[in-house]
């Protein structure tokens, strides 16, 4: 703040030596005069570099006041600039579109993004409504000036801009209220992420198309095996109850006549007459059970485990039996099937224990996201986890006879059941 | 006025008188520098004023 006049170095003139050094070319400078009522040397004041003059009379209270409004508007001016600059820049650098529109849809001011996005200028693009740019339904549908928006709620919504030369390019929106007059709006092109969504949603298609031609093949498969499975073994058991009969007829018309060797091919003959008998039993069991309508209803699984463990205790034929069970769940499946699965279950941990003296066999089940598991814990001989695919499929058995009796059909049974019942089944080693 | 010391204002004026009772008021808000001509003003200008 300068005085005007002033002996030798005046006012004026530090204003141009203050413009013409580097460091002051933009320090403001406010010339005061009391003395010099003339428009003439305001004028040269300005045009020495001044930014402003003020000519009053000298009272100090007075220009105190004065000056102070002019430093405050100064700073409140400088620090609007700064943060003008800085929104335009945010602005302009911004990799989405950004545009203002007034409540009848005219767009007032865009930024550089915008206008590249729409391949207009952006005084073009501020020539234009949004009616210009957006297909009539998409601006129909998309809630821009509509009163959610005018209420102030955010708006944000998927809709297509037509460029310059009519292409069409879908944008993502997200618009709100300034004030009374302006809105601004957001946008971002999603070309390439709607493509990348069509193209996920092709795969999904196109894999879940494959999933069911695969199931339907693998059903129509299983129903043929079942039906072979049905048919051989019915078809079997004619002429395994005539070996059986005759072997019988024979032992008794001529045990008389046989020697011990003869006598006891007669018994080997008869033993697996029976096995086979067995075998075709249980396979057609197993057949059955893979067509038999399910019947839903609640079981109570400790009742049921009860029931089977009475069931199973005469197979141990006096041998010690230890059971640890815990508190077992309510479930839903068919009463007939869980039965059999459990009866598999216990006897197959009644009959691989028989090496112990003692038996220790314990039942307990926890849930899992959605399944309810089961587990069967017996100290018996016990299988090497590298067999467990093998334990469930029909006729598979890892011990002979010889040491344990069986058909190989008891898990394959279990297995066709879990998963009937939606479960994935699954054998532990331990 | 809340004190705005940050903000530098420099008083040239020839009169003793009139930069005392200026220096006085405007102190109160803001850091005051004077210098009673032109050439003096230029050279605190200089020296305490770098463009804001």
């Amino acid at each position: 703040m300068s005085d005007v006049m002033m002996p030798g170095f005046d006012g004026i003139q530090l204003c141009r030596w203050m413009r013409s050094c580097a460091e002051l070319r933009t320090t403001p400078i406010l010339l005061v005069s009391a003395l010099r009522k003339d428009a003439a040397s305001a004028l040269e004041g300005l045009a020495a570099g001044a930014d402003e003059y003020i000519e009053v009379p000298f009272d100090p209270l007075m220009l105190t006041v004065k000056i102070t409004h002019r430093i405050e508007r100064h700073l409140a001016e400088q620090s609007i600039r700064e943060s003008e600059t800085k929104y335009r820049t945010l602005v302009e650098q911004a990799s989405d579109g950004i545009f203002l529109f007034d409540k009848q849809g005219n767009l007032t001011e865009v930024n550089s993004k915008f206008s590249e996005m729409l391949r207009y200028t952006p005084d073009e693009l501020c020539a234009l409504n949004l009616a210009d740019l957006m297909p009539a339904e998409d601006l129909a549908a998309t809630p821009l000036l509509c009163d959610s928006l005018d209420k102030g709620e955010d708006v944000i919504s998927q809709c297509r801009f037509r460029r310059q030369d009519e292409t069409l390019v879908p944008m993502e929106i997200s618009a709100k209220k300034l004030d009374d007059e302006k809105m601004q709006a957001i946008v971002r092109d999603i070309t390439e992420r709607l493509h990348a969504e069509r193209q996920i949603q092709q795969l999904n298609e196109a894999l879940e198309r494959r999933v069911l031609e695969r199931t339907a093949q693998l059903e129509q498969a299983n129903r043929e095996l079942d039906a072979f499975s049905y048919s051989v073994s019915h078809d079997l058991r004619a002429p395994l109850r005539f070996v059986s009969g005759f072997t019988e007829l024979l032992t008794k018309r001529a045990a008389s006549s046989l020697d011990e060797t003869s006598l006891r091919y007669l018994q080997v003959i008869s033993d697996s007459v029976k096995h086979a008998g067995a075998l075709i039993d249980d396979l057609l069991a197993f057949s059955r059970m893979g067509r038999a309508e399910m019947r839903l209803s609640f079981i109570d699984t400790n009742q049921l485990i009860q029931d089977v463990r009475r069931d199973v205790e005469h197979e141990a034929n006096g041998r010690e039996l230890v059971w640890k069970i815990k508190e077992l769940p309510v479930i839903q499946g068919d009463p007939s099937m869980m039965q059999l699965v459990f009866r598999n279950l216990l006897s197959n941990a009644v009959k691989y224990t028989r090496p112990r003296e003692t038996a220790v066999i314990e039942i307990e089940s926890i849930i899992k996201e959605h399944d309810i598991v089961f587990f069967v814990r017996d100290n018996g001989v016990g299988f090497d986890e590298k067999y467990s695919a093998k334990l469930f499929g029909v006729f598979e058995r890892l011990h002979t006879t010889e040491e344990f009796e069986g058909t190989g059909i008891g898990l394959a049974n279990v297995h066709r059941i879990v998963q009937r019942h939606g479960g994935p089944h699954g054998p532990k080693a331990n | 006025m809340d004190s705005r010391s940050d903000v530098a204002i420099l008083i040239v004026n020839d009169d003793p008188d009139q930069l005392e009772l200026l220096s006085l008021l405007l102190g109160k808000t803001y850091r005051v520098l004077t210098a009673t001509n032109g050439f003096e003003g230029f050279e605190v200008a200089k020296r305490e004023l770098p463009a804001w």
